[in-house]
């Protein structure tokens, strides 16, 4: 693939002051990700800001310090009333769709606001009300917020409110709107001030977005990163294409390919994401699955298990890994294509973070073919093939088939989808699960090949 | 170990059963709801706030014209109108060194949102009165609403009375009377404060006579004040507060209040310092006038306290108003306006007994001046519920003495100080009144949450905490925000079960549970840092001293300012043993007080209880002081197949009839006899002729009481008590001091009196 030659600039260049130029050097942001440096100087300049971008791609970054470089200012450039500096309470809000992402969100704004005595408080639901009413109290800078319980508390909370607000910013709108957010935000966006500055940032473009763009944002300065639909520039996008009864064998390749790689697999149904998991285990791989029938509980069980590094392969669904703070992986790899090519970027958005790189592999069946034309279409370029050899690959068949037909009886033990209860002990199986990792049988000059490719 | 780990935990378990078997018998047992009150702005509220500055707005051009007309016609008016255009301008001198002041104090705390409600409510009844007056009530009615039309009203009040008064005291004083409150609570504490404070460890650094008291000296830590205290009026208290203390004090006799054992004591209090007084003289043991002395003390105290906390808010609220516009900006950035805590309440005054709760109750509202109590709501309720039928008072709260003369008549059995307690009063344990002062009214009986001070027994606020931790949707979150815990009488809550004290005051200020209305924005940084229990200063007062007096003192009352306690040296109570008695005392020795328990029951079964068990005689009295020690020997004579009979804690009336009589005539030849029983018994016994003191009563009366009770005539009357090092406080009170210290470092273990 051709790599884009531009002049890349640098915090300072683009208008960050030194104190922020500082913190980004001490979080090892070495340079601006693509949606900073473009989206950096309008917001310092005081401008409306929409941006189209993905998860991962560094748009936390560039809300953060727009909105920290305007505090600062505030701060030091106001004239001090009875000796004293301004210390300007509720600041900024921030509003996400879930609270993993809120926690992040604030744990980002704390991070580079460490030196300047920032106070940030999370408002999120699952969380002691109380807790959260102390923390108002102590006059944060900035908010960062799911909208339900924000509305609680602009509600309910004596004395708070964000009449001061100076900038809100509406992180993951697409997904915003698309919870059910809709009711909360409307209230929240009717009470807090006119006079501010606004930034939006959404993966995707919808009606709805559009139309909360034109209540909430005045004169936006519109910024895509690369196209409409995009994604970044370090994540290394690879296809296969496969026939439909060898996709287990590749697999299973692929991630022999890369032993400590933290993965994500996507599959399409629940009973997909148990078989698979399943699969992987007898063949010594440690992975758990997540899918959308197992209660919010169990989920986050198996997340933390992934998290803490005891598995690191996660097999989901899209939609049981909506909403989970899911830490950036290595690879994802689209064992069922999406049907909806939108979901894709969603997909691989989960590697490549913050200027990290990953990688994202499709194994495309020949039912597939069609679903992956469209994606090709949506990203704009035809992705490179993954390389194997296929005769290396069915070499694994036979132990396949084998891991297959084991883990399909114990599907059938287990009773299937008929029961959550037994979902629920599938899931304590993997918790407690065998840590063993079975060992690569093969060697030799290939491996090293193929190897060499990936770290590269 | 694990002897004395079970050895707690029963005495825990005992307690416990003591109090519900108790609670069974309470013939008055109101429950009372706890209702959270959240307040919310309101449009309805806005419009009457706007009306009622529409017609504050309206008065000063009426008033003047009515002063223009008086003065064309009326020399006198005139002279009149002269003098208050004076004052006047000395109300803007007093205004402007207020709004000095304002910008450098950060002050006090409270939320009041109710408040403001009775504000305005006020406000309508001035005017109403005014419409109604004539010319004299036209003139201080048209007074009372400048007062309210300048800002701060309380303070334009005070000074007004301040300038009148005979004493002639100037502003400077005033002023410097409100950094002791505003000082307390706007100190910041430092990293290592937050550190060391939890440790508990105090240094007592200094060491000062106590007044009027010879045998009793101040102990305290941090640095000596009492030399430097305040000897000029107001002593730091409101003066309003203060002219009403001193009218009420000559009216009663009084002749000096500045040397007054009140007045000294109230500078103490007013020190914000931890305040440990274990030699206060209770007034049932005809100690009247050093009680109310204390009391006045501490009320005045905590008067002052919600007082300084409400005018700083009303100052906040006013300022507020004022500039509505930028207000919420205001709140946000300027720390003048941190000024609440979590709730309202802010003073908490722990008591053993409705009577005493009903004394306590009478003499606050007596001490608050008359314009603030122009109404107290709820009054007969109280009387009926805390008072007796038979209550009649003197201008100091005390009982008439014939009053008393007649109750000692009518059961002259019992000794004066039981009759004072248990007598013809209401003696129940369990009770918690609020009580909400507003610009002109008392109330009584308000919701906690709408209360600034909180009058309640142990036993009820422990079962409040109980309940909360059952179930989440009742709390006890009014404890949140005390700054100001008074805990009077502890020697008879040490009667009563000392571990539901304790676990009240591990409760005061936590975080709360729930939002209560307060608004988030005015609350006090100690108090979101959780730092609140470093600022509450407590004043314990007890006639005595307890382990566990010291214990709580030590460990749960952590006040930054530092600490005081009274250390005392005793002459005894033998010289009040009237019969011949030969007094025997036995060391034993324990290695730690954990173990004392064991090694008293241990020195008793091998040294005492042989020379008892074959007697043929019997009348053997053994008297113990704590319910736990009572089970444990109870369980030894049962194993030894004594004949013995009980008096303790829970013995039926039909039972302890029974037994005395058995025991007077011999067929039971051994009685246990515990220390609570006899504190609210005071059965007397017959036929003593060997009295062993297995543990020391606390109480030091009783000991004479109970060695008087031996059989006179016996020739051969007796009595041996026990005692260990770690019963040095008992011991002091009963020998005296130098006796003891004798007796505890004496290489002898035995020891006569005769």
């Amino acid at each position: 693939m051709e790599e884009e030659n531009e002049v890349v600039k640098t915090f300072a260049e683009l208008g960050v002051r030194e104190e922020l130029v500082k913190a980004c050097e001490r979080l090892g942001w070495k340079n601006p990700s693509k949606i900073q440096a473009e989206a950096l100087p309008f917001a310092l300049e005081g401008k409306d800001v929409i941006g189209l971008a993905q998860t991962g791609s560094g748009k936390t970054g560039a809300f953060a310090i727009p909105i920290l470089q305007a505090l600062l200012e505030y701060v030091y450039d106001s004239e001090p009333k009875k000796g004293r500096r301004p210390d300007p309470a509720f600041f900024a809000c921030v509003l996400s769709p879930t609270r993993e992402l809120a926690i992040q969100i604030a744990e980002q704004f704390e991070a580079l606001g460490a030196d300047i005595s920032l106070r940030c408080a999370v408002l999120v639901g699952g969380i002691d009300r109380m807790q959260q009413t102390i923390a108002l109290g102590k006059r944060p800078h900035v908010i960062v917020a799911t909208p339900g319980r924000l509305w609680d508390h602009m509600s309910d909370t004596k004395g708070f409110s964000l009449k001061s607000l100076k900038y809100l910013v509406l992180d993951e709108a697409d997904r915003l709107l698309n919870e059910d957010f809709e009711k909360s935000l409307n209230q929240i966006l009717e009470e807090i001030p006119l006079e501010r500055k606004t930034f939006l940032f959404s993966a995707t473009m919808t009606k709805k977005v559009r139309k909360l763009q034109r209540a909430c944002l005045r004169n936006p300065v519109k910024i895509e990163a690369a196209s409409k639909y995009s994604t970044v520039d370090t994540l290394k996008q690879q296809y296969r294409f496969v026939a439909a009864k060898y996709k287990d064998c590749y697999l299973v390749y692929i991630l022999s390919e890369m032993p400590e790689s933290t993965s994500m697999i996507f599959t399409r149904t629940c009973d997909g994401t148990r078989f698979l998991a399943l699969v992987l285990r007898s063949l010594g791989f440690r992975a758990i699955p997540i899918s959308g029938q197992m209660t919010q509980s169990k989920r986050l069980g198996a997340l933390n298990k992934f998290k803490a590094g005891e598995c690191n392969i996660l097999v989901c669904t899209d939609v049981a890994s909506r909403g989970l703070d899911i830490p950036s992986v290595d690879v994802v790899i689209n064992y069922d294509i999406p049907t909806n090519s939108k979901d894709y970027i969603h997909r691989v958005g989960r590697t490549a973070r913050a200027g990290r790189s990953g990688v994202g592999i499709s194994l495309v069946n020949q039912y597939e073919l069609e679903w992956y034309i469209q994606i090709e279409k949506l990203i704009g370029k035809k992705l490179p093939e993954y390389p194997a050899e296929e005769d290396e690959v069915l070499s694994l068949l036979e132990r396949v088939a084998e891991a297959k037909k084991l883990s399909a009886m114990n599907m059938k033990e287990s009773g299937g989808r008929k029961r959550r209860g037994e979902d629920d002990e599938e899931s304590e199986r993997f918790l407690g699960g065998n840590k063993d990792r079975g060992n690569k049988e093969r060697g030799g000059n290939k491996d090293k090949k193929s190897s060499k490719k990936f770290k590269r | 170990m694990a002897p004395n780990a079970t050895g707690v935990l029963k005495r825990h378990r005992s307690h416990e059963k003591f109090d519900k078997k108790r609670d069974t018998k309470k013939h008055k047992h109101v429950e009372k709801t706890i209702v959270s009150n959240p307040s919310t702005d309101s449009p309805e509220e806005s419009s009457i706030e706007a009306e009622s500055e529409a017609m504050v707005y309206r008065e000063p051009t009426q008033y003047q014209n009515l002063l223009v007309s008086l003065g064309s016609s009326n020399k006198v008016v005139a002279d009149m109108n002269k003098r208050r255009q004076r004052e006047e301008e000395g109300k803007s001198d007093t205004e402007e060194d207020e709004d000095d002041e304002d910008e450098d104090e950060e002050e006090n705390s409270g939320s009041d949102d109710l408040s403001s409600t009775d504000g305005e409510d006020d406000k309508s009844q001035g005017d109403d009165q005014e419409t109604l007056g004539g010319l004299t009530d036209d003139t201080q009615e048209d007074n009372d609403n400048q007062s309210e039309e300048e800002d701060p009203d309380d303070y334009e009040t005070d000074e007004e009375v301040h300038e009148l008064s005979t004493n002639g005291q100037s502003f400077v004083d005033a002023s410097s009377s409100i950094s002791a409150f505003s000082e307390h609570l706007s100190h910041k504490l430092s990293s290592e404060e937050v550190e060391t404070l939890p440790k508990g460890k105090w240094k007592f650094k200094w060491e000062s006579p106590a007044f009027d008291m010879p045998n009793c000296k101040w102990k305290g830590t941090s640095e000596n004040f009492l030399d430097g205290i305040q000897s000029d009026a107001p002593y730091g208290l409101k003066p309003k507060l203060y002219n009403h203390w001193l009218q009420l004090y000559k009216k009663c006799g009084g002749k000096d209040l500045d040397s007054s054992k009140r007045r000294k004591f109230f500078s103490i209090c007013n020190s914000y310092l931890d305040i440990l007084h274990s030699n206060k003289k209770p007034f049932y043991h005809c100690g009247s006038d050093e009680d109310s002395s204390a009391m006045d003390a501490y009320l005045m105290h905590s008067l002052n306290h919600i007082f300084k906390t409400r005018d700083l808010v009303k100052k906040n609220e006013s300022k507020i108003a004022k500039h509505r516009e930028t207000s919420e900006e205001e709140i946000l950035s300027d720390d003048g306006f941190l000024d609440q805590g979590f709730t309202r309440p802010k003073v908490l005054i722990l008591l053993p007994l409705r009577s005493i709760a009903f004394r306590v109750v009478k003499r606050l509202i007596q001490l608050t001046p008359e314009s603030q109590r122009v109404n107290v709501e709820h009054l007969d309720r109280f009387n009926d519920e805390f008072g007796c039928e038979e209550d009649t008072d003197d201008c100091d709260g005390e009982k008439t003495t014939s009053k008393n003369g007649n109750s000692i008549k009518q059961k002259s059995s019992k000794p004066s100080d039981w009759q004072a307690l248990f007598g013809a009063n209401n003696n129940d344990d369990e009770f918690m009144l609020g009580i909400k002062h507003t610009r002109k009214s008392i109330r009584l009986y308000g919701d906690f949450y709408s209360s600034d001070i909180i009058v309640a027994s142990p036993l009820k606020l422990h079962m409040a905490i109980g309940a909360a931790e059952e179930n989440k949707e009742r709390d006890v979150d009014y404890l949140s925000s005390i700054e100001v815990l008074v805990i009077d009488h502890a020697d008879i809550i040490s009667m009563q079960n000392w571990s539901f004290l304790a676990t009240v005051v591990d409760y005061l200020n936590r975080l709360p549970t729930k939002q209560h209305g307060t608004n988030v924005m005015r609350i006090r940084p100690l108090y979101l840092d959780g730092h609140a229990r470093f600022y509450r200063q407590s004043i314990i007062l007890s006639s005595y001293l307890t382990p566990e007096m010291n214990s709580l003192f030590g460990r749960h009352c952590l006040n930054y300012k530092g600490k005081m306690k009274m250390a005392c040296e005793y002459k005894g109570v033998l010289e009040k043993v009237l019969l011949p008695v030969r007094q025997i005392y036995e060391r034993f020795d324990a290695a730690s007080i954990t173990q004392v328990d064991d090694a008293r029951l241990e020195y008793f079964t091998k040294k005492i209880f042989p020379k008892i068990k074959d007697s043929v005689q019997g009348g053997v009295m053994i008297f113990i002081h704590s319910y736990f020690e009572f089970v444990r020997l109870r369980n030894f004579l049962n194993t030894q197949n004594t004949s013995f009979c009980l008096l303790g804690d829970y013995a039926k009336n039909a039972d302890i009839s029974r037994a005395r009589e058995q025991f007077f005539v011999g067929s039971r030849k051994i009685m246990l006899y515990t220390e609570r029983a006899y504190f609210y018994k005071r059965y007397k016994i017959r036929g003593i002729k060997n009295l062993i003191l297995y543990s020391l009563p606390e109480r030091k009366e009783f000991y004479p009481e109970i060695m008087n009770m031996l059989e006179e005539g016996s020739h051969d009357m007796m009595s041996t008590a026990l005692f260990s090092r770690f019963d040095m406080l008992q011991l002091e009170r009963i020998v005296g001091s130098t006796s003891a210290k004798r007796m505890i470092t004496s290489e002898k273990n035995m020891f006569a009196f005769c």
